[in-house]
C-alpha cells in the first residue's frame, strides 16, 4: 500500500488554486470589514469604509470614504477622508505585520454630519474609566468663590454660628480626650497603688531600727531575706509608674499637638466666615482662580485625556501584550503579541503627508498640511518616536497662523512626550466671570499650548492672549460696587489668561494667573480697602469671640490633666524612693553585723 | 447530491473501504478541523496532508462533523491552555517572540490563545482519537456489520427501490 496518493496533487493544487482565488476577490472586503471593526475598536464608535482597493502587485492599498464617528457625538463625523493611498512594504505582510512607506490623504474634513447614528452599544469601557477619573480629579480641584455681595450690604456677623465653625469643636473634642485620658491614667495609678506596700515597708524598717545579728538570732536570715523582697517589690513598683509616667507624657504630647494645631483651625475658620459673608479677598492670586477655573478644567481635560490615550494606544516597553481575539463563531479568545526590537510593530507608517482644506468663510477656513513621522503601534519595535507637525499653508482670511509639533516617545518605558501649539489670530473663548456676571469674550488672539510629559509627570502651560477683548455687563447688578468693576473691565483691552498644570498626571495641581485679576484687585483695593478692611474686623472680631474660649478651655484642661496625673506619681515616685532608701540602709547596718 | 454521495462514501468506508487504520487515521486528522477554529492555516496543512497521505478521505469528513460540536464545548478549556501556555508561561516567551517575528507562522494565528489551545489539545488527542477509532471500526466490521446485513429491515431496503436508487450513485 502506497502511503502517498499521488493522484490527488492535481485536485489539491486545483482546491489551493480556488481558494487562492476566492481569498483574492474577498480580500478587499476583507480588508475593508478588518478596518471597520479595528477602528470602531479603537474609536468607541463606528467608523465606515466605503471601498478598500488593495493593489498586491502594487503594494498599494487605496481606501475611500472613511467616516469616523465622533464618540462624544454619534451624529456627527469626529472626520471623513475621501480617499487615502497607502505604499505597503510587502515583506511585513508574512508576518501579519502592516509596514506603511508614505500614506496620502485627501478630502479630509472635520465635524460633518451623519446620516444615521455611529454610536456602539458598550463603547470603550477602559476609554469611559478614563474620563471618569479625569470627570472626578476636576472635582476635586478647588475652585475658590468669589462675590462681591458681602460689600454691598451690612456685615450680617449674627450668621456665623459656632455650630458651623470647626475650632469649637475641635476644642472641646480636646477637652473630652484629655479628660478620658486622665480617667484612664488615673484608674492605672490606682492599680498601681504603692500604699500598702509603702506601709509595710516602713512597718518592716521600723520594726529592724537598731536591730543586730545578735538581737535577730535566728530570724536575722529571714529579716535580710524579707528586707529584700521588700525593696525589689519596692523597685517593680517605681518601674510600673516610671512607665506609666513615660506614657502620660506622650498622651499629654498628642493632647498640645492638637492643641497647636487649633490656631489652623481658626485661621480656617476666619477664611469660611468671609466667604460665609461674601467678603472678598482682594488679592490678585486669589481671584484668578475663581474667575477662570471653570474655563481652565473644561480645557485642559481633553488634553489630560489624550495625554494618557497615547499611551494607551501607542504602549512603550516589550512586553507581551493582549488584545481581544478575532470575532468568530467560535470564542475570540485572546491574542497575544510578542514585540520585539529585531522585528516589525503591528502598524508601522514611516511618513504620512496630509494635504487638508477647510471650506468656508470662518477663521479655520485654508489650507493645512500634516506631517506624521514614524508612526508606530509599538515605538520600542520601530526604534524611533513618533513626529507630528501640523502647519497652515493657506489661511481664508487674515494673517492667521497654525502651528504644531508633537513627539511622543515611547521608545523606552520611560515616556517622553512633548507638545508645542500656536494659533494666531483664531477666535478664544467667551467666559462669563464667576460671582462678577460680566461676559468677556477674547475674541481672536494667540493661544499658545506647551506640554512636557515624563514619565508619570506632566507640566504644561497654556495661555490666550488677546489685545480686541469685548465686554458685556450681561448678569452684572449694578450698585457702586459693580459699577466701579464695569468701569474697570470695560477698560481692559489686553488680556492674558495663563493655566499652568504640573505634577503627576493622575491628579495635577492646577494654577490659573490672569491679568484680569490683577486689575480687578488694584481697583478694589483702591477704592475698597477701607471697607473690606472694616467688613474684615467684625468678622475677625467675631470669630475671635466664638473660638477663643473653647480654645483656653482646651489649652487649661490639657495643662490641668498633665498637672494632676503627673503630680500624684511624682508623690508617689518621692515615697517610694524614701521608703526603699530606709530599707537599703537597714540592709547595710545589718551587713556590717 | 454531493452530500448524498459523502454519505455514500462514509456507508462503503466503514464497511468496506480501506483498512480500520486508514479509517482512524481519517477521523484523527479530520476531528482538528472540529476541534480547532476552521479557518487556520494549520488546517489548510491538514486537509493538504489527508489530500496526500493514503488515509480515508470520508472518515476524515465524519471526523470534522464528529468532532465540530466538541470543538464549542471544549472551547473554555482550549482558551484556559492557550493562556496558560502564551501568557503564564514565561519561560516559553522567548519561543513565542521567536515565531511572532518568523515570515509565515503569524499568520497560523497561534499566538491566539483559543487556536493554540485548540492546537494543543488536538494534538494530545491525536492518538486515543485514533486508536479508539481503529478498535472501533474493526469492532463494527466484525461484530455489527454481520448483524446489520441480517437484519429485516437492512434487507428490507437492500430488496427496495431506494437501494437501486443508491447502487445509481456507486462509483465502481
Amino acid at each position: 500500500m502506497h502511503v502517498f496518493r499521488w493522484k490527488a496533487i492535481i485536485p489539491l493544487g486545483l482546491l489551493l488554486v480556488l481558494m487562492g482565488a476566492g481569498w483574492y476577490l474577498l480580500l478587499d472586503s476583507a480588508v475593508r470589514r478588518g478596518i471597520e471593526v479595528v477602528g470602531t475598536a479603537l474609536v468607541g464608535a463606528k467608523v465606515d469604509l466605503e471601498e478598500a482597493d488593495v493593489r498586491l502587485a502594487e503594494g498599494a492599498v487605496i481606501l475611500r470614504g472613511l467616516l469616523v464617528t465622533n464618540p462624544d457625538a454619534p451624529m456627527t463625523n469626529l472626520f471623513q477622508l475621501d480617499e487615502v493611498v497607502a505604499d505597503l512594504n510587502l515583506r511585513p505582510l508574512l508576518q501579519k505585520k502592516i509596514f506603511i512607506d508614505t500614506i496620502a490623504v485627501r478630502g479630509l474634513r472635520f465635524g460633518t454630519p451623519r446620516a444615521t447614528s455611529g454610536a456602539i452599544p458598550n463603547p470603550d469601557p477602559e476609554g469611559g474609566a478614563l474620563r471618569r477619573q479625569i470627570d472626578e480629579w476636576s472635582r476635586r480641584v478647588p475652585v475658590p468663590d468669589f462675590s462681591l455681595d458681602g460689600l454691598s450690604g451690612t456685615v450680617n456677623v449674627a450668621a456665623i454660628r459656632p455650630e458651623n465653625l470647626q475650632t469649637p469643636a475641635l476644642a472641646r473634642g480636646i477637652q473630652s480626650a484629655a479628660d478620658s485620658a486622665r480617667d484612664a491614667w488615673m484608674a492605672q495609678l490606682q492599680a498601681l497603688n504603692p500604699t500598702p506596700l509603702i506601709d509595710s515597708a516602713r512597718a518592716l524598717a521600723e520594726r529592724l531600727q537598731g536591730a543586730s545579728l545578735r538581737s535577730l538570732g535566728l530570724g536575722f536570715v529571714r529579716s535580710v531575706r524579707s528586707l529584700r523582697t521588700t525593696v525589689s517589690g519596692l523597685t517593680t513598683l517605681r518601674s510600673g509608674i516610671d512607665q506609666l509616667v513615660q506614657d502620660v507624657s506622650g498622651g499629654v504630647e498628642t493632647l498640645q499637638r492638637r492643641v497647636s494645631d487649633l490656631p489652623n483651625a481658626r485661621a480656617a475658620d476666619l477664611a469660611s466666615a468671609r466667604n460665609l459673608l461674601q467678603i472678598p479677598s482682594l488679592d490678585a492670586p486669589d481671584i484668578s482662580p475663581a474667575l477662570f477655573t471653570d474655563l481652565a478644567l473644561e480645557r485642559i481635560q481633553p488634553v489630560l485625556y489624550w495625554a494618557r490615550m497615547a499611551e494607551r494606544y501607542v504602549p512603550p516597553g516589550l512586553d507581551p501584550r493582549r488584545r481581544p481575539g478575532p470575532s468568530r463563531a467560535r470564542r475570540a479568545g485572546s491574542d497575544v503579541e510578542f514585540p520585539t526590537e529585531r522585528g516589525y510593530a503591528g502598524l508601522t507608517i514611516a511618513f504620512a503627508e496630509i494635504d487638508l482644506r477647510l471650506e468656508g468663510e470662518g477663521a479655520s477656513a485654508g489650507a493645512y498640511r500634516v506631517h506624521i513621522e514614524d508612526f508606530s503601534s509599538e515605538p520600542s519595535v520601530h526604534g524611533r518616536p513618533i513626529r507630528i507637525s501640523v502647519s497652515r499653508t493657506e489661511a481664508g482670511s487674515g494673517p492667521d497662523a497654525v502651528h504644531l509639533e508633537a513627539v511622543l516617545d515611547h521608545v523606552t518605558s520611560a515616556i517622553r512626550d512633548s507638545v508645542n501649539l500656536r494659533i494666531t489670530g483664531f477666535p478664544l473663548p467667551a467666559v462669563t466671570l464667576p460671582g462678577i456676571g460680566a461676559h468677556m469674550d477674547l475674541g481672536a488672539g494667540v493661544n499658545q499650548l506647551s506640554l512636557v510629559r515624563i514619565g508619570d509627570t506632566v507640566a504644561g502651560q497654556w495661555l490666550w492672549s488677546s489685545s480686541q477683548v469685548s465686554w458685556d455687563r450681561a448678569s452684572m447688578g449694578s450698585g457702586r460696587v459693580n459699577d466701579l468693576l464695569w468701569r474697570t473691565l470695560s477698560a481692559l483691552r489686553d488680556v492674558q489668561v495663563e493655566v499652568g498644570v504640573s505634577g503627576d498626571l493622575t491628579g495635577p495641581t492646577l494654577s490659573v494667573r490672569s491679568n484680569v485679576a490683577s486689575e480687578i484687585s488694584r481697583s478694589l483695593r483702591r477704592e475698597l480697602a477701607t471697607e473690606v478692611a472694616a467688613a474684615e474686623r467684625r468678622v475677625r472680631a467675631e470669630v475671635e469671640r466664638l473660638v477663643a474660649q473653647p480654645i483656653a478651655d482646651a489649652r487649661s484642661r490639657v495643662a490641668e490633666v498633665e498637672a494632676t496625673v503627673q503630680g500624684l506619681a511624682a508623690d508617689y515616685r518621692r515615697q517610694l524612693d524614701q521608703v526603699r532608701a530606709d530599707l537599703e540602709a537597714r540592709l547595710r547596718d545589718l551587713g556590717r553585723d | 447530491m454531493l452530500l448524498l454521495r459523502l454519505l455514500q462514501k462514509l456507508v462503503k468506508t466503514l464497511n468496506s473501504d480501506g483498512t480500520p487504520g486508514q479509517v482512524a487515521l481519517g477521523i484523527a486528522m479530520g476531528s482538528a478541523l472540529g476541534l480547532t477554529p476552521l479557518v487556520n492555516l494549520h488546517n489548510l496543512l491538514i486537509l493538504g496532508a489527508v489530500f496526500l497521505l493514503n488515509v480515508s478521505f470520508p472518515a476524515a469528513m465524519l471526523g470534522w462533523i464528529a468532532f465540530a460540536p466538541i470543538g464549542f464545548l471544549f472551547d473554555p478549556w482550549f482558551d484556559a491552555i492557550g493562556n496558560a501556555l502564551l501568557a503564564d508561561a514565561t519561560g516559553l516567551v522567548p519561543l513565542w517572540t521567536m515565531l511572532y517575528n518568523v515570515p509565515v507562522i503569524p499568520l497560523s494565528n497561534y499566538n491566539n490563545t483559543v487556536v493554540l489551545g485548540s492546537l494543543v489539545g488536538w494534538v494530545v488527542l491525536f492518538a486515543p482519537i485514533f486508536f479508539v477509532a481503529r478498535l472501533g471500526v474493526a469492532w463494527y466490521r466484525t461484530h455489527v456489520l454481520p448483524r446489520l446485513l441480517n437484519t429485516r429491515i437492512f434487507r428490507f431496503i437492500r430488496a427496495s427501490k431506494l437501494y437501486n436508487f443508491y447502487q445509481l450513485f456507486q462509483t465502481d
